[in-house]
């Protein structure tokens, strides 16, 4: 496993964080700061984080998919569009994203979501790019 | 048994079948080999708005403008049936003139004539239309309990998690645990009324139940509607001043005071914004808190999040005051 502490000589892997439960936006951002990431955000909405990636590019996103009842597709199309890699945390299971191929696509760490699995898969994403 | 005795036994049976097949409310009809009417009950005539006349003796694909000239009930009933004795429960969806979309279980059974080589076919036809409905309806609200309850759990485990345990003995941190997923409980019950939104006054009689009389705790304001989504941040809020104020603050000797007053002002345009002021009075001197704990992020920076909450607090020596306006649209 790569290694989650943070390290001063290595840039920052900003991670965007989108999620409309507070508590749980408040708990997504302390996990990932404790393993090493900065986070960008929280944001809990579709307007709020594409306004969020009109002036920012993050290295990697976490997406809840039902924000206040909206769902979070535009915000996965315009990260697949900036190159930007994500993950999904959300409670739906494959058949409630069948139509969104965005979305079913990606891959979901479930909800609620493991700290392990989510440091896990943000150190993949942070490898895989370099940085 | 004399051909007498036969006769009036076959017939007893004849009538007696008429009656079973006239008291079925499934619409049913019997075709000849040639896919004709024979046959059909009241259910039938009833249930696709035709009468007996024009039906008997048509074939069914020609019935009614031709409703019944499904290609995948007519493989059914030339390729199937002469082969195999019965079909159960075979479904058809057909959008029917004058019915509208409709989802037919269909079942067949040959009817073998024991003195000649006719068959006929009898056909039954249940309409599972209103069934099928209601059974999609469950499917969707069992996704979406099953997605409450996860985002449930999720809250759960956050308030855990974000409880500190910096400085706590474990009896402590379990305390204040449960003292947090109280408030997220009473706030599940007031959002679960059934109601799309609930009174603020509701919201903050929940916190006052920890000051221990009646007199140290005193709420006024108009009624408020607060939306749904804002029920629960709401709720910790005013959970976390009051679980201050019985630790550091006013509620935390006897003859001290908290003052809860709310209103509705204009917030610009037709927006509003719910005001609310929270003075201690009578307690012991208070200060800041040295470090930021749960209570601190949650007003100073989840809920601005959430919320949009624009929050003011001020650790004066008679009392600690907060003062909070939040957008209700």
């Amino acid at each position: 496993l790569p290694s989650t502490e943070p390290v001063s000589t290595v840039k920052a892997f900003r991670v965007l964080v989108v999620e409309d439960e507070f508590l749980v936006a408040m708990e997504l951002r302390a996990m990932l700061e404790a393993g090493g990431f900065e986070v960008v955000g929280p944001v809990p909405t579709v307007a709020a984080a594409l306004k969020q990636l009109e002036s920012d590019r993050p290295d990697a996103a976490v997406l809840d998919v039902s924000l206040y009842g909206e769902r979070v597709t535009p915000v996965a199309v315009a990260l697949a569009a900036m190159d930007v890699p994500f993950v999904l945390a959300s409670a739906y299971v494959p058949a409630d994203l069948a139509g969104e191929p965005v979305l079913a696509s990606a891959r979901n760490l479930g909800k609620p979501t493991a700290r392990d699995a989510l440091i896990a898969s943000m150190s993949e994403l942070r490898l895989s790019s370099g940085s | 048994v004399d051909l007498e005795d036969l006769y009036r036994l076959l017939r007893a049976g004849h009538i007696q079948a008429q009656g079973i097949v006239d008291t079925l409310e499934e619409p049913l009809l019997v075709l000849d080999r040639n896919q004709c009417v024979v046959a059909g009950n009241n259910g039938f005539f009833h249930a696709f708005h035709v009468t007996k006349d024009e039906t008997l003796g048509e074939s069914l694909f020609s019935l009614g403008n031709g409703q019944w000239d499904i290609p995948e009930l007519k493989k059914l009933l030339l390729d199937v049936i002469p082969k195999s004795t019965a079909i159960v429960g075979y479904e058809v969806r057909h959008d029917f003139p004058g019915l509208g979309p409709r989802t037919m279980l269909v079942s067949a059974r040959r009817l073998v004539h024991p003195d000649s080589a006719n068959t006929n076919v009898l056909l039954l036809f249940e309409d599972v239309t209103e069934r099928r409905r209601v059974d999609a309806q469950k499917d969707i609200l069992l996704a979406e309990t099953r997605h409450r309850m996860k985002n449930l759990m999720a809250m759960v485990r956050a308030l855990a998690n974000r409880t500190s345990t910096e400085g706590r003995s474990a009896d402590e941190f379990r305390d204040l645990f449960l003292s947090r997923f109280q408030a997220l409980i009473e706030a599940q019950d007031l959002e679960m009324t059934g109601k799309s939104s609930a009174d603020f006054a509701d919201i903050v009689a929940q916190a006052a139940k920890l000051a221990a009389t009646k007199e140290a705790f005193v709420a006024e304001g108009p009624p408020v509607i607060v939306p749904a989504r804002h029920v629960l941040p709401l709720t910790l809020l005013v959970h976390e001043l009051a679980t201050n104020a019985l630790k550091y603050g006013a509620l935390s000797v006897p003859g001290g005071r908290v003052e809860v007053r709310w209103s509705v002002v204009d917030a610009g345009g037709e927006a509003e914004a719910l005001q609310i002021e929270w003075q201690e009075q009578g307690g012991p001197p208070v200060a800041p808190p040295t470090r930021s704990g749960f209570g601190t992020e949650l007003i100073h920076q989840s809920l601005k999040y959430d919320l949009d909450l624009a929050a003011e607090t001020q650790f004066d020596p008679g009392g600690f005051r907060g003062r909070f306006s939040v957008p209700i649209g």
